[in-house]
This record gives structure tokens, C-alpha cells and sequence, in this order.
């Protein structure tokens, strides 16, 4: 049996988290242990809701999928083909379990358009260079973001915070798309320094082996330096265009958590000790509240991938969010639907992953 | 925008302020906010401009949004140019010559078309105004420069040529037997202060109705979720259930899940057109007030004063909409601020992937879309555009970051 | 507290990653001449017995030339594999072609006659999107023996030499494709032709490397590599061939585009001198185009010349017949019936006698696709529409869909008028005029338009092997067409690639479109 990729990154991911789980599980406290419990549990529920919202969504499209591909005119034998081809004979109901047993067994079935490519194999190229883009960006955001939110944090009621405020609602202000065309003619033609779309050089790719389609990982693996940093040269510009939409978000959000942390008793007591404030801020304060932030990449995770979305369009990078716009284009619904329930899939492991992080990290937490 | 940070409890200012009257509570509170005041300031008053626009579009569009009001692309500021007829002396000269089978060289992507376009659409309907029906629609043909025309003129290909005085005069002594005619210029002889797009529409007024979309699709959609998401959250925190949980589930999938591909979802199986827009983007709001009506109520109910409502035997609607609502206004004011915003960019990345608005309508995110493809050229096409959604989304978003800074008791001063 | 700071520098770190990054540069090894070309194309299929669009035919074509192919650079026809021009039977209904010695494959088998019966069968029976170019014309095709191939026609064909340099038609290596299915996306692609496809990746590059037993050769300046780097739209292509990113800008840059890049330094636009018609496909089954005067009315409403100037800035033609410029026969049959500009008293006159007037207008929904015939379309229809409601008879109610729910949905004659743009199979009038105003083709694309007069001109054209016979007959269908306003023909948009003058001396496309990869001169 040869396991896609795809399925590779899931079940490699899933142990990941599996062995955090299970290391949090033997660590916590009895507390922490039913919450891990019961957040588990919750999952589950919540991707079968987001999936079966995504089902019937798509099958409310106004007209058929199979006369849409085939036109009126194909013989009825034909369409029946189709149908049974594509289960939409079936009644609906069957449908809907046939989709999820094929959740289950990641089978998403076979594209409606690109007839012999199997859906799970396109998107096990896509979602890698979708986690190539958002995972430096949101690096980039969240490291930023918090320091420049402590620092705000710290001078609460001066310019450096009204600045830093007015700059995190500015970039947040910013349509996506508008920035990267931007970066694109300044930097990227301008300045002449940065390529202006695609995720390598077109020959160095030829010499690049793709194992897990994580070009940074894969060039790692087999020693490609010259593949590494063509990687990364083509990463700036995506990656400085998403990150510096996220970074305002969390810059607030840091900012507001270690405001919060500051008024609280340890932090007075710290203070009546005679501690350096700079001391104060940064070590316990910002130690403090860099634990709510957790929670918040879970929150931000979707907006990251939503503005992956325009990021991809606009620099031709071949992720999640590029195939599922060029798909809706061709009316691919089988396509579109399960790239829909990977981004669903992703979003309610992550939110979990990082509510158990935070109980884990926070013992104030109550279960 | 995930931002709700909430609050959970009666907010400590609101009892604060209930001592003064309402404008004087207004003027104070600059001293108590310092800049979060004036930022709530600027932005109010940024948004009153961007109101009036959207309300009143003609006092700052000069032009149809739509007409074709001068040559394509013109840079902000230039007066579109004027152009003179060149033949032979004694051939075609003036416009009303210019009939049908008439030949008529120009140059290839000139403004002259345009304004030939304008003049004899003029002079015809004067004619036609006199009682003479004369078609003048001369047959065009394209040339790379005005040399190439010129030449074809002195060899009798076409009768006529059109070009720019200052670019004809100093060719004319190699063309010994031509001279130059009349002189033809657009109705509109100013300059535009935003420039033209590639249809030759005024940039300006096309930014300034695209106001009125912006905010049309940005409200409608935070309306529509405010008003399903808040009365369903305020009974689910009142009477709670297995129901309730099962709609709490629900609700927090859909919060969780990336609002622009949720709307791309939606878009893509309504089609195009504004109200399918503004359902899309409604969608992804009503989970966030459903969340804070939820957590207001549940917090709220518990209070004395409720109770005691409810042991007079106030009916459960009563205590809903007169002990319980009036809780959640405030955070409902700053989530809702944020809410235009955000579906007013989320309305812009739609309609830039094209599957928004349909391109007739004035809209920012179409015009950026097919401004695009002239960036090089004509920067002013997406500069606007651009500017404008950022500022809107500015306006709305500053408010509601310092409302919340305001209103959030968390963050007082200790 | 230590760790916790040290991962905060990450960030700093891929900065600073990325910045040598930049400054290293990527720079190319020096051992293989690469070309890369972009393109906003994507692959929909390559299966010959199933690929009908311009560049997987490109792919195709690079990969396995046929019997006959253009001309470099022309749209004339010579024998490619054949050796010369085939023997045509005195019925007119058998054509013979001899195979030339030294065609191999890549792993050195030679090629046979067999691998054109078994490719042009398989196109036959497998019901692929391009069946009808070959289904419509041959009756079948055998193969004698190793170097000759006899094909039999169902008519006599005037053009059957054209047709035969249509893809479906090439041969195909015993294994390369299954016979009982359609491979849209086989892992790699090869025939006897200079080059062989070795990897694609969607949306990303498509690599073909040189077909080391290629009977002709490559010239020392031939690249050794091609790569095919796909871009999302032409914007980003266009800064890409800018700023050197790729060195070839190839379909679809778009006429604006190319304008504006023709005036950089160090670029050099070259005109295919090929490329699509544009027109309004008229649905005759429907109200309210059943009614000639209809149809009549918007011809002489429409006025070419401002899409041509205001929309497209002069990078395109007017076109006043289907049959465009350059093709036998070809004439301007719309200009000569309607005028070169609009006449809205014409048109309102022609209204009124269908009982139309300003109180009850005509209405129709006019369709198009948002993004499949360039950037402009939208506006090309915003000006359509201002120019139909000239006139207060006729209100236009503008209709999008995305391209490949628009494309059945107008060829199933789902819309009454819808726009759509033409690129020829093979370069003879009868492939501007049989699919749109024969009665069983039009019926196919959702015109059902049917004029027996019509169909005679055009069987009576297609039969004939006389030049000048031809010609006065298409001249007479064109004239027909015009007069029945089938189809109103719009503009004519050239094709163009723009090359890097630094590192691409030359290229070869010519009109037929077919880039030969082979042909471009590396500096």
C-alpha cells in the first residue's frame, strides 16, 4: 500500500500531537486530565458540524454537477455513468455517509474535472506549501507582535503605545492583495531583489528531490543548499506580505494581556520589592501573558489562513488557497469540497491543540 | 476579526458616568482616555466624511461614475490634450467632412479616438438637432506613429490624419503638401484630480460611489448578523439546553473557521451579485454576537437585580430586553465597529477573486482587480482604490480598538 | 525564562536567512542552457485522444510532430513525418502517406506506421473532447505496413492535408497510453519529436528535456531545457519577463500588457501574427434571436472601433467577418452590409418592425466569462451594453460565469448571446465557418443556426480542391452569414510573446501558434 503524502503530514502531525497529549495527559493533574478529555471529545463533534454544514452547502449549488459537466444534451446513459461515478445516485443520506467514511479513510474521492487524479493526492501537494507560507509568517507576526505589544504594554499611555496602536490598526486595515502587489513592483521589481512569484527557482527545483513538498524541509533533508536558499529568497516577500497583516492582531492582543497581567497582586507585590520595572515587564509580566497568547494563534490560525488565500493568489504560490479558488473557477465541486474540509479538518485540531497548550501552561485555568 | 476582548462583567464607567449629562460626559472623557479619545475622535470624524460620501456622492463626484468623461488612463491632474486634423490643402480639413468613407489615419492607443469619438458624437446630435441626419464616422485605420500616418496621407492611402499639434508641426516640412486643419478637443477641458481608468471614467467619482458599495455591503452585513446573532445568543444564555448546547456547538465551528473561505464557499455556490455578498459575509459574523449575547446573559442573569425582577414576576422577554440587553450594548457597539470593517475587506477580496459584486457596479475591490493589469502604467488605478478600503477599514477599526480600550474595565487604571 | 527569549530571535534569524538569501542570489549553473517561459495556461489534459486546447496541443506538439506539420513560423503546411505529400485516391476519398526513415523514441525504438493507426484510432473510439476532428472526417485508417499509412474518408475533403496537422492525428508509442482509458495527466509524455515532457507539477513548472534520437537535431544555440513556470495572471508574469524571473512571456500576456512591456528595455514583443477571433455567438432557438431583425438590429448597433480604441487602446482589430483576414476568401462582409460604424436609426428602423419599441424594448441576457478572454472583458461588455442601449428599443441585462460552466452552458444553447473567441484547428476557412454555420455544428455550439443554402456553399467549398473555386464560395457564405447576422464577429486579437533581448536571440511561433521549442536561440 503507498501512503500519500498527505496522508503522511496528517498521520505525522496527528502523532505529534497524540505524543503532547499524551505526555500532558501522564503530567496534568487529574483536572487537567478530564479536560484533555472532554476537549478531545469536543473535537470531535465540532469537525463533524463544520463538515456536514460543508456537505449540504455544496449541495445546494443551483443546478446539477453532472449536467454542468456534460451538458443537456449527453445521452442518459452517459450521465448515469457519471453519477454512479461520482455516488450522486445514491440517496442523499448514503451520500453523506459515504463522505464521511471517506473522511475517515482519507478518501476524498476523485476530481470532477482532472478525471484519474485523486483529490487526496493534489491536496497533499497543496497543503505543505500552504504550511511553507503561514508557519514562517505567523513566526514572524507572533514574535514580533509580542515583543512590540509588551513594549507598548510597558509604556501604556505614552507615544511609543499610541504608535505602536496606530500602527497595528493601519497594517490590519490593509487589504491583502493591495500589499502584496505593493511589495511586488517595490521590492520585488523595483529594488530588483526579490523574485516576484513562485515558491523556488525554476531550475533548481529540476534538481530538488520532494519528499514532504516542504521545499525548506526538503532541500534540508538531501544537503541542496543552493534549493534552501531559493526557498527562503522566495519565501520573503509572501511571507512579509501575510506577516505584516497578522502582526497588528497581535500586537493588540499581547499588548492588552500584559496590561492585564500587570495589574494583578504578584506584579505589585514584584514591584513593592523594588524590582527594575524593565525586570517587571519582561520577565513576569510578558511570562504571564505570553500564555493567553497560545489560545490566540489558535484564534488568529484562521484569520492566517484566510489571508493565505489572497497571499497565494497574488504570488502564484501553489497551496491550499490557490487550488481551492482556481477550482471553484472550474466548478470542480468534489475539489472544492474537500480542500473546504481539510481547511475545516486543520482549524478544529489546531484550536484544540492549542486550548490543551494553554491548560497545560496555565494552572489558573479552571477545567 | 477574532477580537472580542470581552467583557464578561457590567462595565465599572458605565456607573461612573451616569452622574453627568451626556455631553458633558463626552467632553470629559478626554481627560480620563487622553489619546484613546482622540483617536475615537479622528476616526468618528473620518467616518463622517466617508458617510457624507457615501450619502451624498454627487457633492464630490464631478462625473457619472459610469460616462465616459476623457481619454483612457489620463494621470491625475493632466488636462486631457487636444488635436488637430492634417491632410491635404485642399482635401478634408474640418470635422464635418469627416462622413462615412472618409479615411482617417490615427495613431494606435492615442486620446485621440476618444476625443474624436466625443466630437463627433457632439456635432452629429447638433445636426441632428438642426434637422440633418449626417453620419460623420469616418473609417479608421491604426498606425504605430503619426509618421507612418502622415506618410500615408502624402500617398493618398487615407484621407485625413489626426494627431497632436506639437507632434505634427515639426514633421510638416517633409510633408510639403499638407497642412494642418481644424483643431478637435474633448467636451471636457480640466484636469481630473484622481486621473481616468482604462475606460476613460472619472477615477474620483468612481472611488466615491464605490464609498456607498463599501458601506452598503459592510452594514448590511453586520446588521444581518447582528440582528439574528444577538436575539438567538440572548436565548440561548437564558434558557439553556441541550438545544442550546448543540447551537453553542455549532456556533463555535463557525467562529473557528476561516470567515473568507467560508464566504468564498458561499459565494461560489450563490453566484455573484451584492445580496449574495452580503449573505456570504453575514454568515461569518453571527457566531461572534451570538458568543457575546451568550456570555452576557449567562453572566447577567445571575445578578440580584434580575432575579429580583424575576421573582416580581417580570415576564422572561421583559427581563431579556429590559435587565439583560442594555449589558450588552457596549461590547456590541465595538464588535460591530470592527464587524464593517472587517466585511468590508473580506467584500474587497471577494469581488478581487472575482467572486463578489458583478464589475458593473462601482466597487473598490473590482476596480483593483482590473486596475491590475495597468499598475505599470497607470499606478493611480489601484493607488485610490487601495487607499480608500484602507482607510475605511482604518476609520472603523481605530474606532473600535479604542472603544474597547475604553469600555474594557479589564484594562482600567489601576 | 532563558529558552523562552532564545525562540523570540527566530524570526531575526530567517530574516537574516533571508537576506543572504538575496544577496547570494539563485544563479543559474552554467552547465545546461535552460529556457523559461511562462505562461497563465494550465495543462487540462494531455492525452492526445482527449486535449483540445492551445497549449496542451503546444505539449503535445513539441513532444510528437504528425504526418504533415506548419511550416516554421507560417501557417503552411509541409510533411513532417511523411515524406512528402500523401497520394490522394482519384475519389478524393483515400489518402496514402509514406513514412520517412530515422523517427525515433526516446529509449531508440523506431517509429511505424502502426503508431499512427494506433493513435488515430484511439482517438476514435475513447470519446475524448477531440474525437470529433477526426471522427467527423475519417471513416479509418490502416496500415499496410511499417512506413505507410492510408487513411479513408467518410466525404471528400478539400483540406484533408490541413486537418491531418491537427494533434489527434499524431502517433502514439506501443504502452505510452492505455487503449481502454483517457490518462489526462500521464507522469511523463514522449514521442518522436524533439522534445519529451519529464515532469509537471500543477500551477508550478512543467520540464521538457531534449529527445536525445530526435531525427533533426538541435542547432548550438538551442536550449537544452525547457521549463514551462505557470503564473496565476499576467500581471505577475508581465514583472516576472520585467525583472528576469523567466525569460519567455508566452500566452495569455494580453495585447495591453504586451504594449506597455514592448517599450521597457530589453524586451522584445513578437507578433505571432496569429490568433483568436472574437465575436457574440447568436443562440437562433431562442426568443429573442429566433427574429432575424433581431440579430440585424445588434450588428448595426455594435461599434468595433471604440472597443478596439477605448478598451483595448488600439491593440487589436476590428473584424467584420468570421473568416478573419489572411484566410481564403476572407472578406468584410459586415462592414459591407451594416457600415464601419453603428447606426441606431437602422437598427431602431429594423426594431420597430418587429413590433419593438422604446415602451416594450427588446431584452436579452448577454453572457460572458470574467477572466477567460483577457482582462478586459468586463469592459469590453460594459461598453457592449452602453452601445446596444443607444437605442431605448434594446435593454441589456449583463451576465457572468466562470469559464468552464459558461463554455457547456453556451454550447448546450443555454444563453440567447453570449460572447466567445475562435482559434483555428487547422488553418483553412472551413474551420472559421463549418462550426458555427454548418447545421450540425451549429447545432454543437449552441447556435442552431441552419440555412440550406448555407450548407451547400460550405459541403460544395469544403469537397472542392480548386483554389479560386473555394474562395468565391466561402465569399458567398460570408455574405450569407453576414445577411442572416449568424454571428456578429467583433475584433481580432493577436497573440504575442515577449522575450528577454539578454539571454533569447530569437523565437519561431508564426500564426499557427505553435511554439517550437527547439527553434528558440539562446544568447
Amino acid at each position: 500500500m503507498t501512503v500519500s503524502p498527505l496522508a503522511g503530514v496528517c498521520f505525522s502531525s496527528l502523532g505529534v500531537a497524540l505524543l503532547f497529549l499524551l505526555y500532558a495527559f501522564l503530567r496534568g493533574s487529574k483536572g487537567l486530565r478530564s479536560y484533555i478529555v472532554t476537549r478531545v471529545l469536543l473535537t470531535l463533534p465540532m469537525v463533524l458540524i463544520l463538515v456536514t454544514i460543508i456537505f449540504f452547502v455544496m449541495r445546494v449549488i443551483p443546478g446539477d454537477p453532472v449536467t454542468s459537466e456534460l451538458g443537456p444534451r449527453a445521452s442518459e446513459a452517459v450521465r448515469e455513468q457519471m453519477r454512479e461515478q461520482l455516488g450522486l445516485n445514491q440517496p442523499i443520506w448514503v451520500q453523506y455517509f459515504q463522505y464521511l467514511s471517506g473522511i475517515v479513510r482519507l478518501d476524498l474521492g476523485t476530481s470532477l474535472i482532472f478525471g484519474n487524479r485523486p483529490i487526496v493526492d493534489e491536496l497533499s501537494e497543496r497543503l505543505p506549501a500552504t504550511l511553507e507560507l503561514i508557519i514562517p509568517s505567523a513566526a514572524l507576526a507572533i514574535g514580533l507582535g509580542v515583543l512590540a505589544g509588551t513594549f507598548a504594554a510597558e509604556h501604556r499611555k505614552q507615544w511609543p503605545d499610541y504608535l505602536l496602536r496606530l500602527f497595528s490598526v493601519v497594517v490590519y486595515s490593509i487589504p491583502v492583495f493591495w500589499l502584496g502587489l505593493i511589495f511586488q513592483v517595490t521590492l520585488g521589481l523595483g529594488l530588483g531583489i526579490f523574485p516576484i512569484a513562485g515558491r523556488i527557482d525554476p531550475i533548481i527545483d529540476i534538481s530538488l528531490q520532494r519528499h514532504t513538498n516542504i521545499l525548506i524541509i526538503d532541500s534540508l533533508i538531501s544537503g541542496n543548499w543552493p534549493a534552501l536558499l531559493s526557498a527562503l529568497h522566495y519565501l520573503v516577500l509572501p511571507t512579509l506580505t501575510l506577516a505584516l497583516i497578522l502582526v497588528g492582531v497581535f500586537i493588540r492582543l499581547s499588548r492588552i494581556n500584559v496590561i492585564e497581567t500587570l495589574v494583578q497582586d504578584y506584579i505589585t507585590a514584584a514591584r513593592a520589592r523594588g524590582i527594575l520595572e524593565r525586570v517587571v515587564v519582561y520577565r513576569h509580566a510578558l511570562s504571564n501573558a505570553l500564555i493567553p497568547v497560545v489560545t490566540l494563534i489558535g484564534l488568529q490560525f484562521s484569520v492566517l489562513l484566510a489571508g493565505a488565500v489572497l497571499t497565494e493568489t497574488t504570488f502564484s504560490w501553489p497551496g491550499m488557497g490557490q487550488y481551492l479558488v482556481q477550482r471553484i473557477g472550474q466548478r470542480d465541486y468534489t475539489a472544492v469540497q474537500s480542500a473546504i474540509t481539510v481547511f475545516a479538518m486543520s482549524v478544529a485540531v489546531i484550536s484544540m491543540i492549542t486550548d490543551i497548550i494553554y491548560a497545560f501552561l496555565d494552572p489558573r485555568v479552571q477545567y | 476579526m477574532a477580537d472580542v476582548a470581552a467583557t464578561d462583567s457590567i462595565p465599572q464607567w458605565q456607573r461612573d458616568l451616569d452622574n453627568v449629562g451626556f455631553v458633558r460626559r463626552l467632553l470629559l472623557a478626554r481627560k480620563w482616555y487622553g489619546a484613546d479619545w482622540w483617536f475615537v475622535v479622528i476616526s468618528g470624524i473620518l467616518l463622517l466624511f466617508i458617510f457624507s460620501m457615501a450619502f451624498f456622492p454627487r457633492l464630490y463626484a464631478p462625473y457619472d461614475p459610469h460616462q465616459e468623461v476623457g481619454p483612457s488612463l489620463v494621470p491625475p491632474g493632466q488636462v486631457p490634450p487636444s488635436f488637430v486634423l492634417v491632410g491635404k490643402e485642399n482635401g478634408i480639413l474640418d470635422l464635418d467632412a469627416l462622413t462615412e468613407g472618409v479615411k482617417l489615419g490615427i495613431v494606435r492607443g492615442s486620446e485621440s479616438t476618444q476625443v474624436l469619438r466625443d466630437v463627433v458624437a457632439r456635432r452629429e446630435a447638433e445636426l441632428d438637432t438642426a434637422g440633418q441626419t449626417v453620419r460623420l464616422r469616418p473609417q479608421l485605420e491604426r498606425y504605430d506613429t503619426i509618421e507612418e500616418a502622415l506618410a500615408d496621407v502624402t500617398a493618398g492611402e487615407i484621407d485625413v490624419a489626426i494627431g497632436l499639434r506639437e507632434e505634427i508641426e515639426p514633421l510638416l516640412p517633409e510633408h510639403a503638401d499638407l497642412v494642418v486643419g481644424q483643431s478637435l478637443s474633448g467636451a471636457i477641458q480640466e484636469a481630473f484630480m484622481l486621473g481616468t481608468n482604462q475606460l476613460g471614467q472619472d477615477m474620483l467619482s468612481r472611488v466615491v460611489w464605490g464609498t456607498r458599495t463599501a458601506l452598503l455591503v459592510g452594514f448590511s452585513a453586520a446588521i444581518v448578523s447582528l440582528f439574528l446573532g444577538v436575539p438567538l445568543g440572548l436565548i440561548a444564555g437564558f434558557w439553556s439546553g441541550r438545544l442550546e448546547r448543540l447551537m453553542t456547538l455549532v456556533m463555535d465551528s463557525l467562529y473557528s473557521f476561516p470567515g473568507l473561505i467560508l464566504a468564498i464557499a458561499i459565494t461560489s455556490v450563490l453566484g455573484p451579485g451584492i445580496f449574495n455578498v452580503v449573505v456570504a459575509i453575514a454568515v461569518l459574523y453571527i457566531p461572534t454576537y451570538y458568543r457575546i449575547a451568550r456570555g452576557q446573559t449567562l453572566s447577567v442573569k445571575e445578578e440580584l437585580y434580575v432575579e429580583a425582577a424575576r421573582s416580581l414576576g417580570v415576564r422572561p422577554s421583559g427581563i431579556l430586553l429590559q435587565y439583560i440587553l442594555p449589558n450588552v450594548v457596549p461590547s456590541l457597539v465595538v464588535i460591530f465597529s470592527v464587524n464593517v470593517a472587517d466585511a468590508i475587506l473580506t467584500e474587497a477580496g471577494l469581488s478581487f477573486l472575482g467572486l463578489g459584486l458583478p464589475p458593473t457596479i462601482p466597487d473598490w475591490g473590482i476596480d483593483l482587480a482590473l486596475g491590475q493589469n495597468y499598475m505599470r502604467e497607470a499606478s493611480w488605478l489601484i493607488t485610490y482604490p487601495g487607499l480608500m478600503i484602507m482607510l475605511v477599514t482604518l476609520g472603523f477599526s481605530m474606532l473600535g480598538e479604542s472603544l474597547s480600550e475604553i469600555l474594557n474595565p479589564r484594562l482600567a487604571e489601576s | 525564562m532563558s529558552k523562552k527569549r532564545y525562540w523570540l530571535l527566530l524570526p531575526a534569524l530567517i530574516l537574516v536567512v533571508a537576506f543572504t538569501a538575496c544577496i547570494q542570489g539563485a544563479g543559474p549553473s552554467a552547465a545546461t542552457k535552460e529556457v523559461i517561459i511562462g505562461t497563465t495556461d494550465q495543462l487540462d489534459s494531455l492525452d492526445p485522444a482527449d486535449a483540445y486546447a492551445t497549449h496542451d496541443w503546444e505539449i503535445i506538439r513539441n513532444t510528437n510532430p504528425g504526418l504533415i506539420v506548419y511550416q516554421p513560423g507560417t501557417a503552411d503546411m509541409v510533411p513532417g513525418v511523411a515524406e512528402g505529400d500523401p497520394e490522394i485516391s482519384d475519389d478524393g476519398l483515400t489518402y496514402t502517406f509514406t513514412i520517412s526513415d530515422g523517427w525515433k523514441y526516446p529509449d531508440g525504438s523506431e517509429l511505424v506506421a502502426g503508431d499512427f493507426v494506433r493513435g488515430i484510432n484511439r482517438s476514435l473510439t475513447m470519446e475524448g473532447d477531440v474525437s470529433f476532428l477526426v471522427s467527423t472526417y475519417v471513416e479509418s485508417v490502416e496500415a499496410p505496413d511499417d512506413k505507410t499509412v492510408v487513411f479513408h474518408l467518410k466525404a471528400k475533403r478539400g483540406d484533408f492535408i490541413q486537418i491531418v496537422s491537427a494533434t489527434p492525428y499524431g502517433p502514439l508509442q506501443e504502452g505510452q497510453f492505455p487503449d481502454d482509458e483517457l490518462v489526462k495527466f500521464p507522469e511523463t509524455l514522449s514521442g518522436v519529436g524533439p522534445w519529451q515532457l519529464t515532469s509537471y507539477k500543477e500551477n508550478e513548472q512543467a520540464v521538457l528535456e531534449r529527445n536525445p534520437n530526435y531525427k533533426m537535431g538541435f542547432s548550438e544555440s538551442a536550449p537544452d531545457r525547457v521549463i514551462i513556470r505557470y503564473f496565476s495572471d499576467p500581471t505577475q508574469m508581465a514583472l516576472a519577463v520585467e525583472k528576469g524571473d523567466i525569460d519567455i512571456a508566452w500566452r495569455i500576456l494580453g495585447p495591453i500588457e504586451t504594449a506597455r512591456l514592448s517599450t521597457v528595455e530589453g524586451l522584445t514583443a513578437d507578433n505571432t501574427g496569429g490568433g483568436g477571433i472574437r465575436f457574440l455567438s447568436i443562440n437562433h432557438d431562442m426568443e429573442p434571436f429566433t427574429d432575424k431583425n433581431v440579430r440585424k438590429a445588434l450588428a448595426y448597433l455594435v461599434d468595433r472601433d471604440e472597443i478596439v480604441d477605448r478598451v483595448m487602446q488600439g491593440a487589436v482589430e476590428p473584424l467584420y467577418s468570421i473568416d478573419p483576414p489572411g484566410f481564403l476568401g476572407s472578406n468584410e462582409a459586415f462592414r459591407d452590409m451594416y457600415g464601419g460604424s453603428p447606426d441606431v436609426a437602422k437598427a431602431e428602423e429594423l426594431l420597430a418592425a418587429s413590433g419593438y419599441s422604446a415602451d416594450s424594448p427588446v431584452e436579452f441576457d448577454l453572457w460572458y466569462p470574467p477572466e477567460h478572454y483577457g482582462a478586459q472583458a468586463a469592459q469590453i461588455f460594459e461598453v457592449l451594453k452602453e452601445q446596444f442601449e443607444k437605442s431605448s428599443m434594446v435593454k441589456v441585462t449583463l451576465q457572468t460565469q466562470e469559464w468552464s460552466t459558461y463554455i457547456k452552458a453556451l454550447t448546450n444553447g443555454e444563453y440567447p448571446i453570449g460572447y466567445l473567441g475562435w482559434f483555428f484547428d487547422y488553418p483553412d476557412s472551413s474551420n472559421y465557418l463549418d462550426p458555427f454555420a454548418q447545421t450540425d455544428f451549429a447545432a454543437g455550439m449552441g447556435i442552431f443556426y441552419s440555412n440550406p443554402d448555407m450548407d451547400q456553399y460550405l459541403a460544395d467549398a469544403a469537397a472542392s480542391t480548386d483554389p479560386a473555386e473555394r474562395a468565391d464560395l466561402y465569399v458567398e457564405a460570408q455574405n450569407l452569414f453576414a445577411e442572416d447576422a449568424v454571428c456578429i464577429p467583433l475584433v481580432f486579437e493577436a497573440e504575442y510573446a515577449v522575450y528577454r533581448s539578454d539571454s533569447v536571440g530569437k523565437i519561431v511561433i508564426g500564426p499557427a501558434l505553435v511554439f517550437q521549442y527547439e527553434l528558440i536561440e539562446l544568447k
